[in-house]
């Protein structure tokens, strides 16, 4: 008997977020074929509606997340390592825990957590609550990422699997189309226009991240996806043999 | 106040190579680069003209001071760049034996020599390395299948005994049908020895096909038999450009039938053996292509070559330089491992003295004929002796004119200095795609040395 793969519990980080309360957004993927995760064409996640979809995300049969863009769909570029692909229509693409998917003027990092353990619309990972000074000084802008990442390690270690462990309850469908939407309209303005400079150093920030931002405590926090694996090196001349181990064996 | 410029200059031997759009500023004595925008070449041409210094044309604004941070980002007022510190490396073919019989096999493995290396002759070998290179050496042990003769381990053992690092490079398909050598070899990766096992394909009919044997099922039983013994292995994948669509379609199946945690690599073939360039990318865009469809269709992180402003020093090969040795199973020396261009013979030449001779008279680019007033020699450094001894039919003779000089230029240009490590034909193939002018194609001269070698009669 076929059983459907499970969900995953994923957070999609706006890189541009306008503020830290609307950087990290908690989402789950389901199973292929169920109406469950978008995005729109402006890169806003929606949830359970078949309008204004430019990009489904839902998990396949082998449990990896797939990106699905639809025909006619605005173009995406998934980068990833230093690669890029504009994500054909109709066809999947696998994305892994730190793609980068470049739309709709959006840039959004895409954080794979592995299995959820329950169903939940869309959520923003911060209450508005929680930081809801927004800053406007660099000093004032480290005292909110740091009280961001305060709240993430109190509420369960951030952007990360313990976080994913207690969604909330799934309300009805409309509603939680209706949340996600709202909330989105709050962080859709304007991100500054990418450029190779900012993209460049958006990666390097990835690798690593300033101490004390809220991206310092989510990409350390963050775990890979259950199904990621390490990276492929590419070796045009024999391998370098190894180093010797630090006892030299002994 | 100070001074534009801050007191900073252009080296005096830098020059201006053209590119389609501006030119390369290039100190072959710093061995670094920079584009310069065809608005700011006349300023830098005012700069080389007075010996280097840049306060005037600062001054004047001639030169802009965005200019100035890309040339310290390229390291022109940094002291000359230096060569990349890898340890040296002694390659041991332990046998030319292998019970495989890859269509792409670049040693031309298959039957043992005629007179082959024996146990007692590489230990001396390894007890030479220290004093020859050093205890930063780094030793492989390969073949043919290496673990075919009864002594690997043995040498293996040795190896490690004497603290050196260590890698056995293998097929896999004997640790399936022994395993009692299957826990030796896991003995030998508790201790520190990393285990290198290839696969042909990334499925059984693509595996097999390219093996000549049964291999693919086989290869993965012997990974699960060193993973049972307490050791773990690097799967080298290799990557055919034949069998980018299965791989797509089978690398997923494959991961899954894998030993948990297992690395992957893939390994890209060079000319040389029985590959005479049918299983070789045919440019580098080609292989990036492939690489991004592997990534994106299977799901896998490969990471893409990153630019830089800096490159290392490359005087000349690696393989000239005196940083690594490699014996073939006949006693035969060379400097690459590739084993082409013969150095000796262990009967006549010990691998200390072999050194020695490289380092006392390394053969430099600059001292190459056709290289020699080259600005991008120490960059370049000749390109790969071997590939030129196939395609000229002398080491010394570079394959190269006008053509690679401006691709290289056109490619540094855009700070993608790992295309000095590309095959020649990457090259011809990254001119043609840019409109250089160029040779439509490489004929090799000679066959490889591994076709040719009379010591390759069966012993039998």
């Amino acid at each position: 008997m076929n059983t459907l793969p499970d969900p995953i519990a994923l957070c999609l980080e706006d890189l541009d977020a306008p503020s830290e309360s609307r950087r990290y957004l908690q989402c789950v993927a389901l199973a292929g074929g169920m109406a469950g995760l978008t995005l729109d064409d402006r890169g806003d996640a929606r949830w359970r509606t078949a309008a204004g979809v430019a990009v489904e995300l839902w998990v396949s049969a082998d449990s990896r997340l797939m990106l699905f863009r639809q025909s006619g769909a605005i173009p995406i570029t998934v980068r990833r390592a230093g690669r890029s692909l504009d994500a054909p229509a109709e066809q999947p693409v696998v994305l892994l825990d730190q793609d980068q998917l470049d739309l709709g003027g959006r840039r959004l990092r895409v954080h794979v957590h592995g299995t959820a353990p329950a169903v939940a619309p869309p959520a923003w990972l911060v209450d508005e609550a929680t930081s809801s000074a927004e800053p406007t000084s660099p000093a004032v802008q480290r005292a909110a990422a740091a009280a961001v990442a305060v709240g993430m390690a109190v509420a369960g270690a951030g952007c990360d699997d313990a976080n994913v462990d207690q969604p909330k309850p799934e309300p009805s469908a409309t509603t939680a189309a209706d949340t996600a939407s709202a909330s989105q309209t709050t962080s859709a303005a304007p991100p500054a226009e990418p450029s190779t400079e900012a993209s460049a150093s958006a990666s390097a920030d990835a690798a690593a991240p300033p101490e004390g931002s809220a991206s310092a405590a989510t990409s350390s926090t963050a775990a890979p996806s259950a199904t990621q694996t390490k990276p492929i090196e590419v070796r045009t001349r024999p391998p370098k043999p190894a180093m010797p181990p630090k006892d030299k064996g002994f | 106040m100070r001074e534009p410029g801050d007191g900073r200059r252009i080296p005096a031997d830098a020059v201006l190579l053209p590119l389609g759009e501006g030119r390369l500023l290039v100190s072959p004595g710093h061995a670094v680069f920079c584009r310069i925008a065809a608005a700011d070449v006349a300023g830098v041409e005012q700069v080389l003209a007075a010996g280097g210094e840049l306060a005037a044309a600062l001054e004047g604004g001639a030169v802009p001071t965005e200019l100035l941070a890309a040339l310290d980002r390229h390291g022109f007022f940094g002291p000359p760049r230096p060569p990349e510190d890898d340890p040296p490396t002694v390659g041991l073919q332990l046998t030319n034996a292998c019970d495989s019989a890859c269509t792409y096999c670049c040693t031309n493995s298959g039957d043992a020599r005629v007179a082959e290396v024996t146990f007692e002759r590489m230990c001396a070998v390894v007890d030479q390395i220290e004093d020859a290179l050093g205890s930063r050496a780094r030793v492989a042990l390969l073949g043919g299948e290496p673990l075919l003769v009864p002594w690997a381990t043995e040498l293996a053992a040795r190896v490690l005994d004497r603290g050196l690092a260590l890698t056995l490079f293998s097929n896999g398909m004997v640790l399936a049908r022994a395993p009692t050598l299957a826990a030796r070899v896991a003995a030998l990766a508790r201790r520190g020895m990393e285990v290198r096992i290839s696969l042909p394909g990334p499925n059984a009919d693509r595996c097999d096909g390219a093996a000549g044997v049964p291999r693919f099922d086989l290869a993965l039983e012997g990974l699960h038999a060193l993973h049972r013994a307490g050791g773990s292995a690097i799967v080298d994948l290799m990557l055919l450009p034949e069998d980018v669509d299965a791989l797509v379609a089978d690398l997923p199946a494959l991961r899954r039938r894998l030993p948990p945690d297992t690395t992957l690599t893939f390994g890209v073939i060079y000319r040389g053996g029985r590959e005479t360039g049918d299983h070789i990318f045919d440019s580098a865009a080609a292989l990036e292509a492939a690489l991004d469809r592997v990534a994106f269709e299977a799901g896998e992180a490969i990471p893409a070559p990153e630019p830089s402003p800096l490159a290392f020093r490359r005087e000349g090969c690696d393989c000239v330089l005196g940083q690594s040795i490699n014996v073939r199973s006949d006693g035969a020396l060379f400097g690459c491992f590739k084993m082409e261009e013969r150095l000796g013979h262990l009967d006549r030449l010990s691998i200390g003295e072999a050194v020695r001779q490289l380092r006392e008279a390394p053969q430099r680019a600059t001292s190459l004929p056709r290289c020699a007033d080259c600005p991008l020699a120490t960059l370049c450094g000749g390109g790969c002796r071997s590939e030129n001894l196939l395609l000229t039919g002398v080491a010394d003779e570079p394959v190269c004119d006008t053509w690679r000089v401006r691709v290289l230029c056109e490619l540094l240009a855009e700070d993608r200095v790992a295309a000095l490590h590309w095959p020649t034909e990457h090259l011809l193939a990254e001119a043609h795609r840019r409109g250089i002018s160029a040779p439509a194609a490489l004929t090799p001269q000679r066959p490889s040395t591994h076709l040719a070698d009379p010591a390759l009669e069966k012993s039998s």
